[in-house]
């Protein structure tokens, strides 16, 4: 960062104190850009690695800039028969998820929140309680179920079992319960159902929670790797993680460079919603977690 | 039909999708793996599930004298105690710095900062296993600064910190953008009025600004609790549990045992991580509360 | 006995039922057969649908094709499988009932698989067991009986620097004795190591079991109803093991992960390894094929005093229980295993023939370095076949680890060895 940005940020914030701690605020972005360098260098491995022959990847002593770039890795990769369908299922999978959580998660969240009924305290204590059972507890019964209601080796089975979740529950009914009382009365005094109360009042506010949610899912079934694999029987139905595995991984060795392009691919999507929705995330916990 | 018996129809019209699929995928498995744990099922008997024997809370006896899985206990205990202390440290410092008033390449730095939580961790484990090298990265830097660096992860010493810093880098960015949320949300004038009052930023972070974190505090310990004592993916593809079992967790005991075939012991083990996370919530959410 | 699609619609529900009507073991087992039902030796017929892991499942499909051409009216459908948790998919298939009609099964896995009692027993006369090497045929045994057709094998021999070995002028150690002091005349010309040895990584017992039988010790006994660890044989081979480190001939820190030993070899650091037909492909790609024609040497494993024995490992095929076309499946498995297929897939994937016949002729019977292999595979033997070996090899890499890091004596070891095994049971 040089002196000049520093300073135009600096006037540029109009926050008095900082004009008056310029060293220290050129020590602030030292550090984070520091920081921003450690964390990044091994990200920048990986992008780096994608681009070297094996034999580079593997060097001992390591090297970080590629002698030899090359795209032959990536070439590889989509030389593969069926990337573009790999790709498609993932897409699928993971946006059908989202859809699903952010559609049933709003309206539970909505009944548990702003509506009395029968059962209400100890079905949210059960999806609290939900919120804390490591997933491998359940793998088996739950392949066992699936398979039996004759979904294995089906989109349905792939998605049924995470179309909703109770973080999603959670997250929503936190911030609903906090949209004021007053609203919802207003609208029922002017005659609106619930239906109507939660499409045209509530819904509209949730943006920065919904925005959580689906970055959150996305992520988590954009990286699964496990149900896909036992689900899926046929090639058709694999997923981006499931078929970069069956490149990569051997049964005695693994394909660096495989494995680096293909981690590549799968992590630039979610970087990129991230960016997309970065603002609305972070709005989205501070209005939820917080209160 | 009463007005009391039609809320609650249009509740559970509202609830009801979720209701369904959350009971039939959520916690049909959790009851049955929850009976598995007391009785013997192993893998022989996936074909035969009632063909199995009552053991009541054997398995979980046995657990508890098995020194593997009290070596796990430990281990997961370590990396909790220090993991969350030191992720919750990091992730603050740096949401503070990037709320102290910069502007400009703000969006760059949390992206930045927040890129390690989307990798994938199996290609990630490549990298991190050069960094720990004897001869890797980071001890080159250590000797930059005269420091004889360990054999990180042949070291059973060095092999739970090793693996400790990794995972504080693989999930410090979810924190870091809880804490920025959570101090967007400290009105300013209350750090104004601090100021005025002649008191310096460190006064002013330690009796206002920390205060007023303290429920994102709760969210943020009890959200690490949840995935660190599920501490896993790093043993998994970095040390497969050693050196000396000096790395071996309680999810990592719990899925090895369900790979040998012992669903019973596998389902107590993971029944037992269960309880710890259970409790180690709510005693935080009572602490903060008592507080707060 | 509950093995029909009904009941296991309700296996979701597992032990809930079970604890309120109070269901238990039964004690009589079905009546076993010794072998499945015969399969008739006209053409196949149907799909036939299969699972294969990796590089086999990508490359199945050319040898599937050339079935089909044989047998018009079968169809073969491959899947390929990712090697990584197959075992999490084959088991949780065989839960459900919901399968395929075949698989590929690596070695050390059928006893799992078998014992769920979710694999076919191989039909009597489809193959005669005595074509292939006789290691791959005890691992397809469990319990008495035949699971699997082996298909490919596989066995670790020794790689050396050849160049470092010229330099030295020492020829590659055909017994005990000679492996020491070979190891370390390559040391002396410029290696820091002399043998690289697995230290309690996964599958470290993979390489360091075989200096037990080479030693002469058994580890199980002959009826495969316990374990014998605790033998004076057994304490001489890992005695041998542990001298490697002890004289600093090899690294007491092994290698971890898969492809972190072959920079070091190439770049001079180790001048020996002990790996599998596989390891040629990753030296080429970690050292370009000038460094693997020019400085890699390989031997077979120098004797100790009862044998050079290596281990076994490789790739079978078995047919599920629940198949719809079990005749097509073992049509297809009987045929992958005739002598002209199995040179036909050397040719396409470079997996070695587990029909011995199929060695004689062509590359296979004439290349030096496939000849290296080739006497490796008459001694080479596999792990025990009960369903509990997976979890005993657990304990073999955490004790032989504490033995490599110094932290306990081959002695203790083995003691310990064989108290947590028999703990463990061979699940009979």
């Amino acid at each position: 960062m040089t002196a000049t940005t520093v300073s135009t940020v600096a006037s540029a914030s109009g926050v008095k104190a900082a004009t008056r701690l310029r060293p220290a605020r050129i020590l602030l972005y030292g550090a984070l850009a520091l920081g921003l360098v450690a964390t990044l260098a091994p990200f920048a491995w990986m992008f780096l690695g994608s681009i070297k022959p094996t034999g580079e990847i593997v060097a001992n002593p390591s090297v970080w800039l590629p002698r030899s770039p090359t795209f032959g890795n990536f070439q590889q990769l989509l030389s593969k028969q069926n990337f573009a369908l790999y790709f498609f299922n993932s897409t699928l999978v993971a946006v059908t998820c989202v859809a699903g959580n952010l559609l049933f998660s709003s309206m539970a969240g909505y009944a548990f929140a702003k509506l009395e009924f029968a059962g209400k305290r100890l079905l949210f204590g059960l999806v609290l309680a939900m919120l804390i059972i490591p997933g491998v507890t359940t793998f088996v019964p739950l392949f066992v179920l699936v398979s039996n209601l004759g979904l294995s080796n089906s989109y349905l089975g792939l998605i049924l079992p995470f179309v909703v979740t109770p973080l999603g529950v959670f997250l929503m009914r936190q911030f609903i319960n906090d949209v004021p009382d007053s609203l919802v009365e207003a609208a029922r005094l002017d005659g609106a159902g619930d239906a109507r109360i939660f499409l045209r009042v509530v819904l509209p506010l949730c943006r920065p929670p919904l925005a959580t949610l689906a970055i959150l899912t996305f992520l988590a079934q954009w990286n699964n790797f496990l149900w896909p694999l036992v689900i899926a029987q046929t090639e058709d139905h694999y997923t981006l993680p499931v078929a970069l595995a069956l490149f990569s991984v051997g049964a005695n060795g693994t394909n660096y460079g495989l494995l680096l392009s293909g981690a590549v691919t799968v992590v630039t999507p979610i970087v990129l919603l991230f960016l997309v929705l970065q603002k609305q995330f972070i709005q989205g916990i501070a209005n939820t977690g917080l209160k | 039909m009463g007005a009391r018996a039609r809320r609650t129809a249009i509740a559970w019209t509202f609830c009801g999708p979720f209701i369904a699929l959350f009971a039939t995928f959520g916690l049909w498995p959790v009851i049955s793996s929850l009976s598995m744990s007391v009785t013997d099922i192993t893998a022989r008997d996936i074909r035969t599930p009632f063909g199995v024997n009552f053991v009541g809370l054997a398995h979980y006896t046995a657990l508890f004298t098995d020194p593997t899985f009290l070596r796990a206990v430990v281990n997961t205990l370590y990396f909790v105690a220090v993991g969350i202390p030191l992720t919750m440290v990091i992730a603050l410092a740096i949401a503070v710095a990037l709320n102290s008033g910069i502007r400009r390449a703000k969006g760059f730095f949390r992206v930045g900062y927040f890129a390690p939580v989307v990798t994938s961790v199996v290609a990630i484990a490549v990298v991190w296993r050069y960094l720990y090298e004897p001869d890797g990265m980071i001890n080159s830097i250590l000797a930059v600064v005269g420091i004889h660096g360990p054999d990180w992860l042949n070291d059973p010493n060095w092999s739970m910190p090793a693996l400790i810093l990794m995972a504080v880098w693989r999930h410090f960015g979810i924190p870091m953008v809880i804490f920025l949320a959570g101090l967007q949300s400290i009105p300013a004038d209350l750090l104004e009025a601090a100021r005025v009052d002649g008191a310096t930023r460190w006064q002013s972070f330690r009796s206002v600004t920390l205060p007023l974190l303290r429920p994102t505090t709760l969210v943020v310990a009890v959200l690490l609790s949840i995935g660190y004592l599920q501490f896993f993916e790093e043993p998994f593809v970095m040390t497969s549990g050693g050196p000396l079992g000096s790395t071996t967790s309680i999810s990592y005991y719990a899925y090895e045992q369900f790979g040998f075939g012992n669903y019973g012991m596998a389902s107590a083990a993971s029944y037992v991580l269960v309880a710890a996370i259970g409790l180690l919530s709510f005693v935080q959410f009572r602490i903060f509360r008592a507080r707060a | 006995m509950f093995t029909s699609r009904g009941a296991n619609a309700l296996a979701g529900g597992l032990a809930v039922a079970l604890l309120l009507t109070g269901c238990g073991r039964s004690d009589t087992g079905p009546a076993a057969a010794a072998a499945g039902a015969p399969v008739d030796t006209k053409a196949a017929g149907g799909t036939i649908t299969v699972w294969a892991m990796g590089t086999e499942g990508e490359l199945l499909p050319k040898l599937a094709d050339q079935f089909s051409k044989e047998n018009p009216d079968a169809k073969v459908e491959v899947t390929a499988v990712p090697w990584q948790d197959y075992a999490k998919k084959v088991q949780t298939a065989i839960a459900s009932g919901d399968t395929p009609d075949a698989t590929m099964v690596g070695a050390v896995d059928l006893a799992a698989f078998a014992s769920t009692g979710g694999l076919e027993k191989v039909p009597s006369d489809l193959v005669d067991p005595g074509v292939f090497y006789p290691g791959a045929a005890d691992s397809t045994k469990f319990e008495g009986a035949e699971y699997g057709v082996p298909w490919y094998v596989e066995t670790r021999s020794l790689f050396y620097r050849k160049d470092l070995a010229e330099a030295a002028g020492v020829a590659a150690p055909k017994t005990w004795d000679e492996y020491g002091p070979f190891l370390t005349a390559l040391q002396k010309h410029g290696a820091k190591w002399g043998l690289a040895l697995p230290t309690g990584a996964p599958s470290t017992w993979q390489t360091v079991v075989p200096f037990l039988w080479q030693a002469g010790a058994e580890i199980m006994s002959s009826d495969g109803k316990k374990f014998t660890f605790d033998t004076p044989e057994a304490r001489k081979g890992l005695e041998f093991y542990r001298q490697f480190i002890s004289s600093k001939t090899s690294n007491p820190n092994g290698p971890v992960s898969l492809g972190e030993i072959e920079p070091q070899f190439v770049a001079g650091s180790t001048a020996a390894l002990i790996s599998g037909p596989w390891e040629e492909g990753l030296l080429k790609s970690a050292g370009g094929q000038s460094f693997l024609d020019g400085k890699v040497g390989i031997a077979p494993l120098p004797a100790g005093p009862k044998s050079n024995a290596s281990y076994i490992g490789g790739g079978q095929w078995s047919v599920f229980k629940d198949a719809k076309n079990r005749d097509g499946a073992w049509k297809f498995i009987r045929w992958m295993a005739t002598p002209e297929v199995q040179k036909t897939w050397y040719t396409v994937s470079g997996d070695l023939p587990a029909v011995q016949s199929a060695w004689n002729e062509g590359k296979l019977a004439t290349d030096p370095t496939l000849a290296v292999f080739r006497t490796q595979l008459k001694t080479a033997q596999s792990g025990p076949n009960t369903t509990t070996w997976r979890q005993v090899t657990a304990v073999l890499d955490a004790e032989f680890e504490k033995v490599a890091k110094g932290v306990s004596s081959p002695e203790a070891a083995l003691q310990e060895i064989q108290k947590r095994a028999a703990a463990i049971g061979t699940g009979q």
